[in-house]
C-alpha cells in the first residue's frame, strides 16, 4: 500500500492515534451541535460511532473529514492538525456521506477512474486500484454498468470503491448500511471486516446497533452533542454495576427451577424470560466463582442444554446512555 | 375532488407567503412599477400624455413577466412533484388527477395574478396622467390575463409530460419561442425570397395570420393605439382562454398515462457513447490528467459528438458569412464577413455559455456530490476553475468562430485605414469594435448571473437571469459606456459570490 511509509513514520514517533478529538464544539447559528467533545481512535481499529438523530454525529464527521473547519476545540487526524495540514489529511483519507453522492450518468469504471485521476495516479496505477477496488467491493462484473441502473446496495459498494481509491489509511463512513437489505448488510460487513484486516482504521457512524456490537473494536456514544461513552466496546458490553447476568437455558420446563436456583449459594436473583425454560441469574462473584456456579447448577440435576453469560446488549447501554426523544 | 384542490391551493399559498424570495419579487416588481412613475412625471415636464407612455411599459413589463413566469413558474407545477417524489403520495391521499392539476396550477395562477394586481393602482395613475382610456386598461388586463391562463397551462401541459424540472422549463421555452418567433422568421424569409414570389409571401402570410391574432406581443400595441374602440374580449381573449382549457383537458388526459411509469432516475445519458458500443470513439474514454476538466467537458457539455456537431454548425455560420461577404460586392468584403459572422456566433455562443452556467455547478449540488468533490487533495478554487475550463473546451468551436469574427473586424479597420477611406466609415467600425466589447461585457457578466442563481434557487436561473438582466439593460442603456464597467463589475462581484457559495454547498 502505497501510504504504509507514512504510516510506519507516524507510528514511530507518536502513539498509535489515528483521530484525536479534544474539547471540540460547534454551533450552527442558534443551534449547538457539539459541546465538548472529545474522543481517541486508535490505528488500525474498527471504532463505532453511534447516537440517537441529531447528536452530532455528521457534524463530528465532517470536521474529521475537513469539510467543516473546528469553532473551538482541537482535531489531528494522523497528527495532522484539520486546520492547518489539510491537504496532507485528504490524501490520506476516504470520506463516504449518508447520502448518494454520485455522478449518476457515468459507469463505474469511469466514475472511479475519474477519481483516481483526480487523487493524481497515472493510468497504469490507476489501471490497479481499480481493479483491486472492484474486486474487493465485488464490482469487477458491472464495471461498464451506468451508476444510475444499479440497485442501491450495489451503489453503495461503488461509493465504497470510491472512498478506496485513493488508498486511504482512514476510512469515514457515514451510515454506510442505511437503506440496505439484510444481505447487502451483511456483504458490506464483511468488507468492512477484510478492509480491517488490512489495516485501515474505520470509523463508522451506523445506527444498526446489532452489527456494530459484532464489528467494533471500540464506540463513541454521543446524545445531544456531549459524548456519553468512548472506550473499548467489550468493556461497555461487560460494564455491570453490581453482579455477571448468566444466562440459562434448561431442556424442559419445571415450575420450580426458579426457587430451586434461588437456593444455590451466591445466586442473588432469579428472573424468568419470556421462554418458560430460560433464566437469568444474577451472581455475587465475592462469594464465589463461574465454575463453582456451573458446578452447583449441575448438582440440582436439571438438564441444562445452554449456560453463558448475558452480555449487555448494545441496544440496552445506548438507551441507558442516551436521553429520550428526537432533537 | 373540491377538498384536494382546496387542500393543495391552501399548502401552496401558505407555502408563497413564508417564502422570502416571492415577497422579494414583489418588492422588485413595485419599484420597477415606482420608477415608471418618476420619469413619467418627469416627462409630463416636457411633453403630453406622459400616461400612456408609463401605461405601455407597464404592459410590457406584465408580458415579460408572464412569459418569464411560464418558464420558470408555471412549468414545475407538477415536475417539481416527481422530482421530490411526492407525486405517488399525493395520489395515495386521494387527490385526484384533475384536483392536483387544479391545485398545482390553479395557485401559481393565483400568485401570479396578485402580483399583476399590484399595478392596478399605477394604471389609474396612468388615467389621470393623461393618454389612456379606461376601456384601454381594463383591455390590457384582459388580454394579460387570458394570456397568463394560456401561458400557465401550456407550461401545466409540460410540466406533466416532462421528467424533470428543467426539461419543462426547456420545452415551455421552445414552445414560446416557437410561438412567437418562429412566425416572424419564416415572414423574413418569405420576404426575402423577393417580389418574384408574391403569391408565396401571401400564402405564408394567410396560414401565419391567426398567430398574430392569437398573440398577446401583437395584441397590446394594438389596444395601446390612439383612438382604440373596440370590444376587450378580443380574439386573442377566446383563443387564448380556450387554449388554455385545451391544454389543460391534455394534461389531464395523459396525466396517468405519464405519471404513472415516470421516474426521475435516467438509465440512459444521452448524447455521450457507452464505452461498449460500436461508437466509443467518441465516448469519454479513459479520465484525463486533468479529471475534473474531462468530467465536465464530458458529463456537463455533452463531450465529443456535441463538440464535433458544433464544430460543424459554426463551420457552417462562418462559410455563409463568407459566402455572404464575397457576393455582396463590397469594396471591404470583411465588413460583410464580420457583420454575418459575428452575431450568429455570439448569440449562439450566448445560449451555448447560458446552458453550460446553468448546470456547470448546479450538476454537483443536484447530485449531493459536491462533498466528494471538496474532499479531493485540492482547494475549492481550483476546483471551480477546473470545472470551467471544461466549459471551455466546450466552447471552443464557438469561441474559435467568434475570434474569426473579430480578426475580420481587425483586417477591415486595417484595410479600411490603409485605403484613406472617410472619417465615418473608420467611425462605425470603431464603434462596431466598441459594440463587440460591450457585449462581451454583458455576456460575461449574464453568464456570471446565471451561474450564481444556479447555486441559490432551486429551478429557474436562467429566466431570472434574462429578467435581471432585461430590466438593467433596460436602466443603462442610455449611459452605455457605464453600463459596460457595471457589467465587468457586476460580473467580478459574482465571480466572488460564486466562489463562497460554492465553498458553503461543499459543506453541507
Amino acid at each position: 500500500m502505497s501510504n504504509n511509509d507514512a504510516l510506519e513514520a507516524d507510528t514511530s514517533g507518536s502513539n498509535g492515534t489515528a483521530i484525536d478529538v479534544r474539547g471540540l464544539s460547534h454551533t450552527f447559528k442558534n443551534h449547538r451541535a457539539l459541546a465538548g467533545v472529545s474522543f481517541q481512535v486508535n490505528r488500525q481499529e474498527l471504532h463505532g460511532f453511534v447516537g440517537p438523530n441529531g447528536a452530532g454525529k455528521t457534524t463530528t464527521l465532517k470536521l474529521i473529514c475537513t469539510l467543516l473547519r473546528p469553532q473551538s476545540g482541537r482535531v489531528r487526524v494522523f497528527q495532522h492538525d484539520v486546520v492547518r495540514e489539510v491537504n496532507q489529511i485528504r490524501k490520506r483519507i476516504g470520506f463516504m456521506p449518508d447520502h448518494f453522492s454520485m455522478y449518476r450518468q457515468m459507469t463505474v469504471f469511469e466514475y472511479l477512474d475519474f477519481f483516481g485521476a483526480a487523487y493524481g495516479f497515472r493510468l497504469s496505477e490507476r489501471n490497479r486500484i481499480i481493479k483491486d477496488v472492484l474486486e474487493l467491493t465485488d464490482m469487477d462484473g458491472r464495471k461498464d454498468d451506468l451508476i444510475s441502473g444499479l440497485s442501491r446496495g450495489m451503489q453503495q459498494r461503488v461509493s465504497l470503491a470510491r472512498v478506496l481509491v485513493n488508498d486511504p489509511d482512514l476510512l469515514l463512513l457515514d451510515e454506510p448500511a442505511s437503506g440496505l437489505d439484510p444481505r447487502a448488510r451483511i456483504e458490506l460487513m464483511e468488507i468492512l471486516r477484510e478492509l480491517r484486516r488490512m489495516g485501515k482504521t474505520i470509523f463508522i457512524s451506523s445506527h444498526i446497533l446489532s452489527e456494530l456490537a459484532e464489528l467494533c473494536d471500540s464506540v463513541t456514544i454521543i446524545d445531544r452533542g456531549r459524548v456519553k461513552y468512548s472506550g473499548a466496546m467489550k468493556e461497555l458490553l461487560s460494564r455491570t454495576d453490581e453482579h455477571p447476568v448468566y444466562k440459562l437455558t434448561l431442556g424442559v420446563e419445571s415450575e420450580t427451577a426458579a426457587d430451586k436456583l434461588r437456593a444455590v449459594h451466591g445466586v442473588t436473583d432469579v428472573e424468568a424470560t419470556e421462554v418458560p425454560t430460560e433464566f437469568l441469574i444474577s451472581y455475587d462473584w465475592t462469594e464465589t466463582d463461574t465454575n463453582a456456579l456451573l458446578a452447583a447448577l449441575l448438582e440440582l440435576g436439571m438438564p441444562i442444554v445452554g449456560f453463558s453469560e448475558d452480555r449487555k446488549h448494545l441496544n440496552q447501554a445506548f438507551m441507558d446512555l442516551t436521553e429520550r426523544g428526537v432533537r | 375532488m373540491l377538498g384536494g384542490t382546496l387542500a393543495l391551493l391552501q399548502h401552496s399559498l401558505q407555502l408563497d407567503g413564508r417564502l422570502f424570495r416571492h415577497h422579494l419579487y414583489r418588492l422588485i416588481f413595485v419599484a420597477v412599477l415606482y420608477l415608471f412613475v418618476i420619469i413619467a412625471t418627469g416627462q409630463s415636464l416636457l411633453m403630453g400624455a406622459p400616461g400612456q407612455w408609463m401605461f405601455v411599459r407597464i404592459a410590457q413589463l406584465d408580458f415579460w413577466f408572464i412569459s418569464l413566469a411560464g418558464i420558470s413558474y408555471f412549468a414545475t407545477a407538477i415536475s417539481e412533484e416527481k422530482e421530490t417524489e411526492s407525486l405517488g403520495i399525493l395520489r395515495m391521499a386521494g387527490i385526484s388527477p384533475s384536483a392536483l392539476l387544479m391545485g398545482k396550477s390553479t395557485s401559481r395562477m393565483i400568485v401570479a395574478c396578485l402580483l399583476l394586481s399590484l399595478q392596478f393602482p399605477f394604471a389609474l395613475l396612468a388615467i389621470t396622467l393623461g393618454g389612456v382610456t379606461t376601456l384601454q386598461v381594463f383591455s390590457v388586463f384582459l388580454a394579460l390575463l387570458a394570456y397568463t391562463a394560456f401561458v400557465a397551462n401550456l407550461a401545466l401541459f409540460c410540466s406533466v409530460i416532462t421528467r424533470r424540472a428543467s426539461s419543462a422549463s426547456v420545452m415551455m421555452t421552445v414552445a414560446l419561442g416557437l410561438f412567437f418567433f418562429a412566425p416572424v422568421l419564416v415572414r423574413l424569409l418569405a420576404n426575402s425570397v423577393g417580389s418574384s414570389a408574391v403569391r408565396f409571401v401571401r400564402a405564408v402570410e394567410t396560414v401565419l395570420a391567426p398567430q398574430y391574432e392569437t398573440s398577446a406581443f401583437s395584441r397590446l400595441p394594438e389596444i395601446m393605439a390612439t383612438g382604440f374602440a373596440e370590444s376587450p374580449l378580443s380574439f386573442q381573449v377566446l383563443s387564448n382562454l380556450a387554449a388554455a382549457f385545451v391544454f389543460f383537458v391534455f394534461s389531464r388526459i395523459v396525466f396517468d398515462r405519464v405519471t404513472r411509469y415516470h421516474s426521475v432516475a435516467s438509465t440512459n445519458r444521452g448524447v455521450l457513447m457507452r464505452p461498449t458500443g460500436s461508437l466509443k470513439i467518441l465516448g469519454p474514454r479513459r479520465a484525463w490528467k486533468s479529471a475534473l476538466i474531462w468530467k465536465d467537458f464530458h458529463f456537463v457539455t455533452g463531450g465529443k459528438p456535441l463538440l464535433l456537431l458544433k464544430s460543424l454548425l459554426y463551420g457552417l455560420v462562418l462559410a455563409l458569412a463568407c459566402v455572404a461577404g464575397f457576393t455582396d460586392g463590397s469594396s471591404n468584403p470583411f465588413i460583410s464577413i464580420a457583420l454575418w459572422s459575428i452575431w450568429p456566433v455570439g448569440l449562439l455562443l450566448l445560449i451555448e455559455s447560458t446552458l453550460m452556467a446553468s448546470r456547470v455547478f448546479r450538476e454537483e449540488v443536484q447530485l449531493n456530490a459536491l462533498s466528494s468533490l471538496m474532499l479531493l487533495p485540492t482547494g475549492p478554487a481550483r476546483i471551480a476553475y477546473a470545472k470551467v475550463a471544461g466549459c471551455l473546451v466546450a466552447l471552443s468551436p464557438g469561441l474559435i468562430a467568434l475570434t474569426a469574427g473579430v480578426a475580420c473586424i481587425v483586417i477591415a479597420i486595417i484595410i479600411e485605414t490603409d485605403s484613406q477611406a472617410t472619417v465615418s466609415a473608420s467611425f462605425g467600425l470603431f464603434v462596431a469594435g466598441v459594440g463587440v466589447v460591450a457585449s462581451l461585457a454583458f455576456i460575461l457578466f449574464f453568464v456570471h448571473l446565471v451561474a450564481y442563481l444556479s447555486l441559490v434557487v432551486k429551478w429557474g436561473s436562467i429566466p431570472m437571469s434574462i429578467g435581471i438582466s432585461v430590466v438593467l439593460v433596460a436602466f443603462l442603456c442610455f449611459m452605455w459606456p457605464l453600463a459596460v464597467f457595471a457589467f465587468l463589475g457586476g460580473a467580478v462581484g459574482l465571480h466572488f459570490m460564486i466562489g463562497s457559495r460554492f465553498r458553503q454547498l461543499g459543506m453541507q
